[in-house]
C-alpha cells in the first residue's frame, strides 16, 4: 500500500549513503536495508521583536519531532509529494495543535538566548505542514565481526549508529 | 578623562548602533540575523570570534591583571587552569555529556541533571546554586563595568557604576542588541587586536620580555618566581592545585544552554570553529595576566591594581585606540553581564518558579519572574559593589570555586559511572557547595593551605562515591538511564571513525528509530 506524504527534498540516495558509510568503517561491507521517513511538524514564524530601537523581525523555521516532541530551528528546505510504501512511515504521536505550542515555545526560548534579551517575542504562523525526512538504514557486515546497523540522514548526509533496542523509560522529553 | 578618548568611545558605540540600525531595516529576509537565531554557524572564523568575546567577561580585564599585578608569574597557574580547562572538559565529559543529553531532551544542564539524577530535589539545589553564584559572578561585572566607566568617562565611581548598571539592565529587558551576529563579531576583532596592541606596546616599552624579567627582578625578584609575592604560597601544593583546578574543573559546574538546529546540509563548520576557538584562547587567555606583569614595571604605583590593563592601554595607547580599545572592552563586560543575567533570569522562572510554583506559566509571566530577579539583583548589586565592592578577581574566585566543588563530580559520574545514583549526587552537590562556601567565608585557606576549590571538590567527590555505594539497594539508577548510559557509551563492533563522526544532533531519532525497528522485529 502506498502513501502521500510531504517529504524534505535531499540529495543522498541509497548509493550516496552507503559510499558514505563505507568512507569511515573501512574493512566493512554497508548495505541499505530500507529507507524510513520520519514525521516532523514545521512551522515557520515570523517573530518580532522590540528593542530600544524599533521592532525587529524575521523569519525563522522550526521543526518539532513528532515521535519526541524535541523542537529544533532548522534551515530552509524545499517540500516535494511523493508516494513511498506505507510501512516505510513512522506515525506522528502527537498533535499539530500540541506541536504549535510546543513549537511556539521553543522558537520564544532560542530569540530569547540568542537575542540576550528578556522579551516575549509576537509570533505569526506564516505556514505549517507534517513534513518527513528520509533515514537509510544501512547495515554493515565483516567477515570476522558481528554487523551492525547505522541510520543516514536522507538530507544532510549526517549518520549515526543504531543498537539493538534497549528497554526505554519515558525520559521528559517535551520543551 | 581624554577628550580625545570620550570622541572615539562616543563615535564607537555610534558606529555599533548604526550597524544594528542597518542591519534592522534590512529586515526579515537578512539572512546573517537568521543564521544566528538558528544557531548556525557563519563561518569558522567569525563562530570562534563571537565565542571568544564570550569568554572574555571583567574577570579577564579586571581581574587576572590585577592578580598579575600583585603576585607576579604565580598569576600563571590560573592561567594554565584556564587553558587546560575547555580542554579537560571536552574530553572528559563533553562528548558523551553532548550525547546523553540530546538522548534526554534536555536543553539545559540543570535539566540535564534532574534527567540523570531524577527527583525534584536535584533541580532545586541545583537550581538555587546557579541562580546565587551566577548572581555573584554578575555582580563581579557591574564592579568591572563601574570601574571601567569612571576610569573612561571621568565620572565618580557611584555614578558610573548606576550608568552602566543601568545601560546592561536595559539591554537585558529590551534587548539592546539589534544584530548580535554583527556587532559581536565586530567587537570581538576590535577587542582582540586591542589586548594584542596593548601587549605589544606594553612589550615595547619596557624592551621585551627578557628586559622586562630583569626589571622586575630589581622591583622584587619573589615576582618572578612561580610562589607569588614573598614567595606567600611556597610549597603550599593545597593552594596550587586549587589555582589549577578553579577554572579547569570549573568550567564544568557552569550552566549551559543547549539550542538544536537542524541543518539541511553536512555540516562541517563547528569541528573547525572549535579548532579555531581553542587555538585563540590558547594564544589569548595569557595575554592579560602577561599585561598585568609588565605593569608591575610600567605602573609601579597603581593605587587600584584592577585598573592594570585599562591604566597600561591609557598611559601606552594612542588617544584615539585607547577610546575604541576601551569602549570594546566595556562592551564585552556589559555583553557577559546581559548573557549572565538572561541565564540567571532563565534558569529562576523555568526551573524554579515554572518546575515548583507555577506549572501552568505562560511565557509572558515566566520573563516577567525574569525581569523581576534580574532588577532585584540589579538593586543588591548597585548596593554591594557601592558600599563595599568586592575584588573582582575574589568574586569570580568565589563563585567558581563553589560552582566546581557543587556540580563537577555529579557531571562527571553521571556519563562515566553507571552507579552514580540521586541521593549521591544530591549530597555531592550539597557537601561540595558547603564546604567550599565555609573554606571561602571562613578564610581557612591560609591557615590550612588548602584551597576551597580543592577541599570542596575532595569532598563532594567521595561523597558521591560513599552515598552512591551505600544507597544502591534503596535506590538503584533507573533500568533507563543504564540502558540510555550504555547507549552512549557504545561501542561494541563499530569502528571508532564512524563513532567519532556520527552526527549526535540525530541521537534522539535514533533511540526512536532503533526502538521501531526492534518493534518490527519481534512482530516477525
Amino acid at each position: 500500500m502506498t502513501r502521500s506524504l510531504a517529504r524534505i527534498r535531499g540529495s543522498i540516495g541509497r548509493e550516496r549513503a552507503e559510499m558514505l558509510i563505507a568512507s569511515v568503517a573501512g574493512g566493512w561491507t554497508p548495505r541499505t536495508e530500507a529507507c524510513l521517513f520520519y514525521p516532523y511538524f514545521w512551522f515557520l514564524f515570523r517573530c518580532s521583536t522590540r528593542t530600544l530601537f524599533g521592532e525587529t523581525g524575521l523569519k525563522v523555521s522550526c521543526l518539532i519531532d513528532a515521535q519526541t516532541k524535541v523542537g529544533a530551528t532548522a534551515d530552509a528546505f524545499e517540500l516535494e509529494h511523493v508516494g513511498v510504501p506505507a510501512g516505510d512511515v513512522i506515525e506522528p504521536r502527537l498533535d499539530e495543535a500540541e506541536a504549535n505550542r510546543l513549537a511556539e515555545r521553543y522558537v520564544a526560548y532560542v530569540v530569547r538566548n540568542r537575542r540576550k534579551a528578556l522579551v516575549v517575542p509576537k509570533l505569526e504562523v506564516l505556514e505549517h505542514a507534517l513534513v518527513f525526512k528520509p533515514f537509510w538504514i544501512v547495515n554493515c557486515t565483516n567477515d570476522s565481526k558481528p554487523d551492525f546497523r547505522v541510520m543516514v540522514d536522507g538530507i544532510t548526509g549526517g549518520f549515526h549508529a543504531l543498537a539493538p533496542p534497549a528497554p526505554l523509560g519515558s525520559f521528559n522529553l517535551s520543551f | 578623562m581624554n577628550t580625545t578618548v570620550i570622541l572615539f568611545l562616543v563615535l564607537y558605540y555610534m558606529v555599533m548602533v548604526g550597524v544594528g540600525v542597518w542591519a534592522m531595516r534590512r529586515g526579515a529576509s537578512d539572512d546573517l540575523e537568521g543564521y544566528l537565531l538558528g544557531g548556525r554557524n557563519v563561518g569558522p572564523m567569525v563562530t570562534a570570534l563571537t565565542l571568544q568575546s564570550t569568554s572574555m567577561s571583567g574577570y579577564m580585564f579586571l581581574g587576572a591583571g590585577s592578580l598579575a599585578y600583585t603576585q607576579g608569574y604565580w598569576a600563571f597557574w590560573y592561567a594554565a587552569g584556564d587553558i587546560g580547562g575547555g580542554v579537560l572538559n571536552l574530553s572528559v565529559i563533553g562528548r558523551r555529556m553532548r550525547k546523553l543529553s540530546r538522548m534526554m531532551g534536555s536543553l539545559t544542564a540543570i535539566e540535564y541533571l534532574e534527567n540523570r539524577y531524577p527527583s525534584p530535589a536535584t533541580r532545586l539545589i541545583a537550581a538555587s546554586l546557579s541562580v546565587f553564584l551566577l548572581s555573584a559572578y554578575v555582580l563581579a561585572q557591574f564592579i568591572a563595568g563601574g570601574k571601567g566607566m569612571a576610569l573612561i568617562t571621568g565620572l565618580p565611581y557611584s555614578v558610573a557604576l548606576l550608568i552602566a548598571l543601568a545601560v546592561i539592565i536595559v539591554y537585558t529587558f529590551l534587548g539592546g542588541y539589534l544584530a548580535v551576529a554583527y556587532t559581536d563579531f565586530f567587537q570581538s576583532l576590535i577587542m582582540i587586536v586591542g589586548v594584542a596592541w596593548v601587549l605589544g606596546a606594553a612589550l615595547i616599552h619596557v624592551g621585551g620580555l627578557s628586559a622586562a624579567n630583569a626589571a622586575i627582578a630589581e622591583i622584587d625578584p619573589t615576582l618572578l618566581s612561580v610562589w607569588g609575592k614573598d614567595l606567600g604560597y611556597h610549597g603550599q601544593w593545597g593552594i596550587v592545585v586549587g589555582a589549577v583546578l578553579v577554572f579547569s574543573i570549573g568550567l564544568m559546574g557552569w550552566p549551559h544552554v543547549v539550542t538544536r538546529h537542524m541543518a539541511m546540509k553536512q555540516p562541517t563548520t563547528a569541528r573547525r570553529a572549535g579548532a579555531y576557538a581553542t587555538a585563540w584562547n590558547l594564544l589569548f587567555v595569557s595575554s592579560p595576566y602577561l599585561v598585568g606583569v609588565l605593569a608591575i614595571i610600567i605602573l609601579p604605583n597603581l593605587e587600584d591594581p584592577e585598573m592594570a590593563i585599562f591604566q597600561v592601554a591609557y598611559t601606552l595607547l594612542p588617544a584615539a585606540v585607547t577610546g575604541i580599545v576601551m569602549a570594546a572592552i566595556m562592551a564585552a563586560i556589559m555583553s557577559t553581564a546581559d548573557s549572565l543575567l538572561l541565564q540567571t533570569g532563565s534558569i529562576a522562572s523555568r526551573d524554579l518558579y515554572e518546575r515548583f510554583i507555577n506549572p501552568k506559566a505562560s511565557d509572558r509571566e515566566m520573563v516577567m519572574v525574569s525581569r523581576g530577579l534580574v532588577f532585584a539583583i540589579g538593586v543588591a548589586g548597585y548596593v554591594i559593589a557601592l558600599v563595599q565592592p568586592p575584588a573582582v578577581f575574589d568574586v569570580v574566585i568565589f563563585a567558581t570555586s563553589i560552582l566546581s566543588s557543587a556540580f563537577a563530580p555529579a557531571f562527571v559520574c553521571a556519563v562515566w559511572w553507571k552507579k552514580a545514583n540521586t541521593p549521591g549526587a544530591i549530597a555531592s552537590m550539597v557537601t561540595g557547595a558547603s564546604t567550599s562556601f565555609v573554606w571561602e567565608v571562613g578564610n581557612l585557606a591560609d591557615a590550612t593551605t588548602l584551597a576551597p576549590v580543592t577541599v570542596g571538590l575532595l569532598a563532594s567527590t567521595l561523597i558521591i562515591i560513599v552515598v552512591s555505594l551505600a544507597t544502591q539497594s534503596i535506590s538503584p539508577v533507573p533500568g533507563h538511564i543504564v540502558a540510555v548510559l550504555e547507549e552512549t557509551a557504545k561501542v561494541g563492533p563499530i569502528p571508532k571513525h564512524l563513532l567519532s563522526a556520527s552526527d549526535f544532533a540525530l541521537s534522539p531519532e535514533a533511540e526512536q528509530i532503533e526502538s521501531i525497528l526492534g518493534q518490527r522485529r519481534e512482530e516477525r
